[in-house]
């Protein structure tokens, strides 16, 4: 498997259905980083004015890169699928360092996450990026096609996104299950 | 190598982490703790151990990286099973 795109997020992340916030992978490097998208449903916003939560944006985007490019890493390293490898392994999220946001989402308004790992080493990753909310009714799967490394690193996208948050270094690890209690 | 050298040259690593309590280096045992001791985010140690990596040459295993613990020893023997894994090559 070269990449995760055209996989469905909900075989690659150990979460389940009501916590999974990513939708569809668009966009691949393993050991440069990702894009991916989701769209916030009813049971997000429940009881939150119709507002997707700050936290949630920060949950979604560590599913989206960190845990998603990590998990991709250490599966394709042991060969063990994603089913396999969550039998007795996890991911844990340590620690971010900084998180900026500058508007908010609503639900069913269609977002970006856009990670580029800093680090990956002993099943520790770290990936920083930005959150884009798209504003047209643009083909992601079509538009990505043409994204590059470059594209990724200088967040180079067209007036279809609008930036809502900027989130630094993200770090995870992915540990034995044993160890989680 | 012997575990002296092993530490000394840990020490010199310590010394390059920013996020460490630099004034407890001076008294370093193997049994100072990189977390409780040194004040290291936990997120720090695999940094520490990546740069052990290159500083002694050798290629550590994610598992053998996944047991170790926080003390100045578990680096030490961590190395030191990797050098002798080189001497019997």
């Amino acid at each position: 498997m070269e990449s995760l795109v055209g996989l469905d997020p909900g075989l690659v992340l150990p979460h389940g259905p009501s916590k999974l916030l990513v939708d569809e992978y668009l966009w691949h490097v393993p050991n440069a980083g990702i894009v991916a998208s989701y769209t916030p449903k009813e049971r997000d916003v429940r009881d939150h004015f119709g507002v997707f939560r700050a936290v949630d944006q920060v949950e979604s985007f560590g599913q989206a890169t960190a845990v998603s490019c990590s998990a991709f890493l250490d599966s394709n390293k042991t060969g063990i699928g994603y089913k396999e490898y969550y039998k007795d392994r996890n991911f844990v999220f340590m620690s971010i360092e900084k998180v900026l946001c500058h508007n908010f989402i609503r639900l069913n308004e269609r977002y970006i996450c856009i990670g580029i790992i800093t680090f990956y080493k002993f099943r520790q990753i770290a990936t920083s990026g930005r959150i884009y909310k798209v504003v047209t009714d643009l083909d992601l799967k079509n538009y990505f096609k043409s994204f590059t490394e470059e594209s990724l690193r200088n967040f180079n996208l067209t007036e279809d996104f609008v930036l809502i948050t900027e989130i630094e270094k993200v770090i995870s690890k992915g540990i034995k299950i044993e160890k989680l209690y | 190598m012997t575990r002296q050298e092993v530490k000394d040259k840990i020490v010199e690593i310590l010394k390059t982490v920013p996020t460490l309590n630099q004034k407890n280096l001076d008294n370093i045992t193997e049994d100072t703790d990189l977390i409780t001791d040194l004040g290291a985010p936990s997120t720090e140690i695999v940094n520490i151990i990546a740069k052990a990596e290159e500083k002694f040459g050798f290629d550590f295993e994610d598992d053998d990286v996944d047991n170790i613990g926080s003390t100045v020893g578990d680096t030490i023997n961590l190395i030191l099973k990797y050098a002798d894994k080189k001497d019997e090559a």
